[in-house]
Formats: structure tokens, C-alpha cells, sequence
């Protein structure tokens, strides 16, 4: 407002300096005149000055209202360009789009809320690419320690053959360094052949006709340790079908390995066990049916030797039921309150009375009472009657089987003795092993299959018993089982 | 009576009866060892025609003995049956790889086990004629 009335003003003034010029007949002696000390035109002359000074005057100011205006605002744009700049909240109420400061600033507004808004944009963006980077990181954390956390080797190795990951487990396996591992070639740090050969048929140009999915494989030449190593091929890009990479798997599997040995001996021996009787009766019966000149002793030997190879399989298919059992937890005893002293004399006696010890003496020392136990009766009777009989089986015309019990503020002791043929140091620590038959002649000779004593061991032990042995060689033996006087022994249930 | 010897190997007291009792009856002269180890000092000491050993034995296991005899006596060859329920191959591939060595899979019917003897001896017999 101020600046249109400053241009009429201007206007009005210069209209009438116009008019004044006309009347005084030519502008150059006008001009002459206005240094000249005439006292009748002065105040013409001064009326003519103000006609033209005000109206410049007024025209500076408005102008200079003018561009303070536009300025102001350009420097509003600026402070918030500053604060833009220095990371600021900007004043985001002040009005960029002033009718008086012109289109340019207006845009340029425009441009600076744009930018305003893209900024907020990106920080918004950047902080959630942020959040995303921590997480990745967490996870890719987690994952890691994941890895090398498990009981396995665990290696990556990509197309071209070259090993991107793997975890320090590696490290015990195959004894290199990890840092030897990743990002060298395969034949670099690889030095098993079957392992190489695993790896090798996935690298890119390998024949898919000619890979191998896993490998056993020996950890070094010296070593006892054996390794198995599993290839699971992974793909990162969907819709292609070939992998980009596989994922090595390598355990120890040294006990497995013992373990499967141990069950192959273990079946190769119960085999021979029960074929051996099997032969020798097969033997017998092909002499009797074949044979027709037999003596009657003969016959009746043959015969004989026939129920005793039967009763040998009768006791190891018990022995070998009851083992199995025992071992795979599949055995529900059967515990009940036992009268111990009834239970040891009928035991004893039955193995007396057995007819195969005629020429022994026998010897029962039990207290006057025995306190009753939680057992497994049948089960324990197995145990007690395996003791005895080798007592019986590995003595000598003449000799003594005893069998003594005692009670303690803690325990209950059964010993059974012999004085036969004793048990060799070396025999003594590995008796209570399955299968395990001295190499005496006096054990060979005689029928067993080295399942007895296992059992016996097997049986004590689930009865939270412990049972040991000992001996002299030619002197006899003494087998001892302590039974604990505790909760599992003495309480009314299993 | 035949003075030629056939020493039986055999840790089962039963097989080695009933074999002896058979072979006797045809008027062999039996020999019985129960282990390995006792089998190769009476082949030594007695130098039999026929050894009939059982595999699996304490203190020395058949093969070995059969091993320790060829090394230490390479002069001395007499027949030698293998006798065992066990099918181990290596058993069979280092039988296949001796002449004078066959194995024979237990159980052995007597009649099997007269007609190996006889055949041994009658073959010889005739070799020496």
C-alpha cells in the first residue's frame, strides 16, 4: 500500500514539475537559475525542489520496503536451509508462498519443502535401514554361533570349490586351521583322499552321474579316529535348478564305528556259540542213525552228549534272552519282599542237589536271620545259581562250594566260594565282560560261552548291588555281592 | 591198526569224541589236541598224515597254527582240514591258496569224514606204489 501511494505521490509530483517547466519557458535557463540568489524565485524555486525530491524520496523508500521484503523472506528460506543444513527442526509455519515476494522465492519454497520432505524420507529410511542392519547382524550373529556351536564340523564351500565358511569344530577334525580352509583351494588344505574326492564332484564342471553323497573316511593314517562326512547341496536363487554351493557336514563317528564293531562281534559270536552245540548234536545224531553196530555205550554216550549240548543252548538262549534284555532296558522286574535266608538255602540246595557235584562238599553259613529285601527273585536266583554253578563246574574231585551271608548296619554280603581251580590275574579283570573265556585249559574244556558272569554283574547292578571277585590261581575263588541297605533294597515298592 | 596218524584240533571236548570215536572205530590211529597251540607241538612232535582243526580255539586259533607250521616245518606236508561253521572269506581265500589245505564246514557227517580220510590215504598209497 505504501509503495503504490509513493508512486502516485511520485506521479502527482512529477505532473507538477512538468507544469512548472512549461511555465518557465526552457529547462536549460530553469536549471541556470537555481544557484542564482534571486530572493523572488526562491520559493519557487524551493517548491520546484520538493516537487521533485519527495517523489525520489518516496520511490527509495517503497523500493527499498521493497526488496527488504523479498529479502526478508529469502532469508527465511536461508534459515532454514541453515537448519536443514545443521540438522535443525525447521520452522515449517512460516509462509513461503507470499503473494508479495514473487514466484521465484515461492518455488524456491516449494523446492525447499520438497527436500524438506525428502530428507525426512531418507532419515526415516536410513533409520530403519539401520534397525535392518542390526538385526542382519544379530542374526548372521546368531547363526555363526549357532555353527560353531554344533557337535560337527560344518563347512561351506561354494560352486567354484573354494570353502566360504567353517566353524572351529573343523579345526579337531582334520586338524587345519580354519584360516587354511577358507578361500584356498581345495588340494591346499585337504589332505584325505576320500574327502578330496567328495568335495571334488561339486565343483562346477563335475559330473552330477558321478557325485557321492557322504564318505567314511579315516581322520590320518596313525589315527583310530573315524570321520563321516555328508555333502547337502543348497541353493540361494530360486528357479535354478543347479545349487550354488554345498554344506559339509564331518562327525566323528569313531564310536559308532566301535559300537557296529562290537555288534558284529558280538552277533558273529552268539552265532558260533549256538552253532557249536548245534554241530556236535548234529554229529551225534548222524552216528546213531548211521550206525547200526553201536555198543550201548556208545549209544548212550552219544545220547548223553546230546542233552548236554541241549542244555548248553537251553542256557545260553536264557543268558543271551536275559543279557539282551538287561541292555536294552526292555526288562520290568519283578520286585518283591524276599525272606533272604529262605531264599539263599533253596538256591543253594538246588545247585547241591543238581547232580553234577557228587564229589563235593557243600557249605551253608547263613546268621540266624537275614533282613528282607526288595528283589527280583527269579532274576537274583539267575545270579546266585550262576555263581554256584561255576563254583561247582571249575573245582576239583573233592573240593568245597560254600555260601556265606552277613548283615552290616549298611549292607547285605553274599560270598560264594570254591576252592578250585582259581582265576588268573589277568582273567580276574575282565570276567564280568560278555564272551570273555580264560584261555586255561581247564576253562576250555569245560562247556560255557563267557555269558554267566555278565549276566550275574548285570543283575547285581540293576538291584543297586555291586559284585567283585577274588581269586588265586589252583587256589579258588570268592565272589562277593553287596547289596546296600537303602530305600530301592529295603522300601515295600520298586 | 593204521599207523598213520590223524591229529584232531577241536576246544569243543564233544567234537573231538565223537570224531575220535568214529575214526577209531576204522582202526586210525587219533591223536586230540584242544587248542592251537597244543595241536602245533603234537603235529611237530608227531608229524601226523591228516590234521581235522576246528577255527576258532583259545590260545592259538587254527589258521595259526596251520601258519606256524608251514613257516617253521615247509618240508612237512601232510593233508590239512579246516574245519569250522564260520564262512569267513579270508579264511577261504588263504585255504584256496594251499594245495594241501581244504576247509570243510562244520558239522561234518561221519560218513564226509570217512570217505576225506580214506580218500587222503588211499591217494597216497597209491603215490608211493
Amino acid at each position: 500500500m505504501i509503495i503504490y501511494t509513493s508512486i502516485v505521490i511520485a506521479v502527482i509530483g512529477g505532473l507538477m514539475a512538468f507544469n512548472h517547466y512549461q511555465e518557465q519557458q526552457g529547462a536549460i535557463q530553469f536549471q541556470g537559475a537555481w544557484f542564482m540568489p534571486v530572493s523572488q524565485s526562491s520559493t519557487r524555486q524551493l517548491l520546484l525542489f520538493m516537487q521533485v525530491i519527495v517523489p525520489i524520496l518516496l520511490l527509495t523508500t517503497a523500493f527499498y520496503r521493497f526488496i527488504i521484503s523479498k529479502l526478508n523472506t529469502i532469508d527465511r528460506l536461508n534459515d532454514r536451509l541453515i537448519c536443514l543444513l545443521n540438522d535443525k527442526k525447521t520452522n515449517t509455519g512460516v509462509q513461503v508462498n507470499d503473494p508479495n515476494t514473487g514466484q521465484p522465492v515461492t518455488a524456491m519454497g516449494h523446492l525447499i519443502d520438497s527436500l524438506e520432505n525428502r530428507l525426512k524420507t531418507l532419515e526415516s529410511e536410513s533409520s530403519r535401514a539401520l534397525a535392518s542392519n542390526h538385526v542382519l547382524s544379530y542374526q548372521r550373529r546368531k547363526a555363526d554361533l549357532l555353527l560353531q556351536a554344533m557337535p560337527y564340523g560344518v563347512l561351506v564351500m561354494d560352486g567354484d570349490g573354494l570353502v566360504t565358511y567353517v566353524n572351529q569344530k573343523i579345526k579337531s577334525l582334520v586338524s587345519v586351521e580354519p584360516e587354511q580352509i577358507v578361500d584356498h583351494p581345495l588340494q591346499s588344505w585337504c589332505k584325505n583322499s576320500e574327502l578330496i574326492s567328495l568335495l571334488s564332484c561339486y565343483k562346477g564342471n563335475a559330473s552330477p552321474l558321478q557325485r557321492l553323497n557322504f564318505v567314511e573316511f579315516k581322520a590320518n593314517e596313525n589315527s583310530n579316529k573315524t570321520l563321516f562326512a555328508s555333502v547337502h547341496p543348497f541353493s540361494i536363487m530360486e528357479n535354478i535348478p543347479e545349487f550354488q554351493g554345498v554344506l559339509v557336514i564331518i562327525r566323528d563317528i569313531s564310536e559308532e564305528v566301535s559300537a557296529r564293531q562290537g555288534r558284529d562281534e558280538f552277533v558273529t559270536h552268539v552265532a558260533h556259540e549256538l552253532k557249536s552245540p548245534l554241530n556236535t548234536v548234529h554229529m551225534f545224531v548222524d552216528l546213531l542213525l548211521n550206525d547200526s553196530e553201536l555198543d550201548e555205550n556208545t549209544r548212550m554216550d552219544s545220547l548223553n552228549s546230546i542233552k548236554d549240548q541241549m542244555e548248553r543252548l537251553t542256557g545260553l538262549i536264557s543268558n543271551l534272552l536275559n543279557i539282551a534284555k538287561l541292555e536294552s532296558g526292555t526288562l520290568s522286574l519283578d520286585k518283591e519282599r524276599v525272606n533272604l535266608k529262605e531264599f539263599l538255602e533253596d538256591t543253594f540246595n538246588a545247585v547241591k542237589k543238581s547232580g553234577r557235584s557228587e564229589d563235593l562238599s557243600f557249605d551253608l553259613k547263613l546268621p540266624s536271620s537275614l533282613n528282607a529285601i526288595m528283589i527280583d527273585k527269579e532274576l537274583f536266583r539267575v545270579a546266585l545259581n550262576n555263581l554256584l554253578s561255576n563254583a561247582v563246574k571249575y573245582n576239583r574231585p573233592g573240593g568245597r562250594v560254600s555260601l556265606e551271608a552277613e548283615e552290616t548296619g549298611n549292607s547285605i554280603i553274599i560270598y560264594v566260594r570254591d576252592n578250585g581251580i582259581g582265576i588268573n590275574a589277568v582273567d580276574q579283570s575282565q570276567v564280568f565282560e560278555k564272551f570273555y573265556r580264560s584261555d586255561e585249559q581247564e576253562v576250555t574244556t569245560k562247556n560255557g560261552q563267557g555269558l554267566g558272569l555278565a549276566l550275574v554283574k548285570q543283575i547285581v547292578t540293576i538291584h543297586y548291588g555291586t559284585v567283585s571277585v577274588k581269586s588265586e590261581k589252583g587256589q579258588g575263588s570268592e565272589f562277593r555281592i553287596e547289596i546296600k541297605k537303602d530305600l530301592h533294597t529295603l522300601r515295600q515298592t520298586a | 591198526m593204521n599207523s598213520q596218524i590223524i591229529l584232531l584240533v577241536d576246544d569243543e571236548p564233544h567234537i573231538l569224541a565223537i570224531m575220535s570215536h568214529i575214526l577209531k572205530r576204522k582202526n586210525y590211529n587219533i591223536e586230540t589236541a584242544c587248542n592251537g597251540e597244543e595241536g602245533l607241538q603234537k603235529a611237530i612232535k608227531l608229524r601226523p598224515s591228516i590234521i581235522i582243526t576246528d577255527v576258532q580255539m583259545p590260545r592259538m586259533k587254527g589258521p595259526e597254527m596251520c601258519r606256524q607250521l608251514l613257516e617253521k616245518h615247509p618240508e612237512f606236508c601232510p593233508l590239512i582240514v579246516v574245519a569250522s561253521s564260520r564262512t569267513e572269506h579270508e579264511i577261504r581265500d588263504w585255504v584256496s591258496q594251499h594245495s594241501h589245505i581244504v576247509f570243510k564246514e562244520k558239522p561234518i557227517s561221519p560218513v564226509n569224514l570217512l570217505t576225506l580220510v580214506a580218500q587222503h590215504f588211499s591217494s597216497t598209497t597209491l603215490v608211493r606204489a
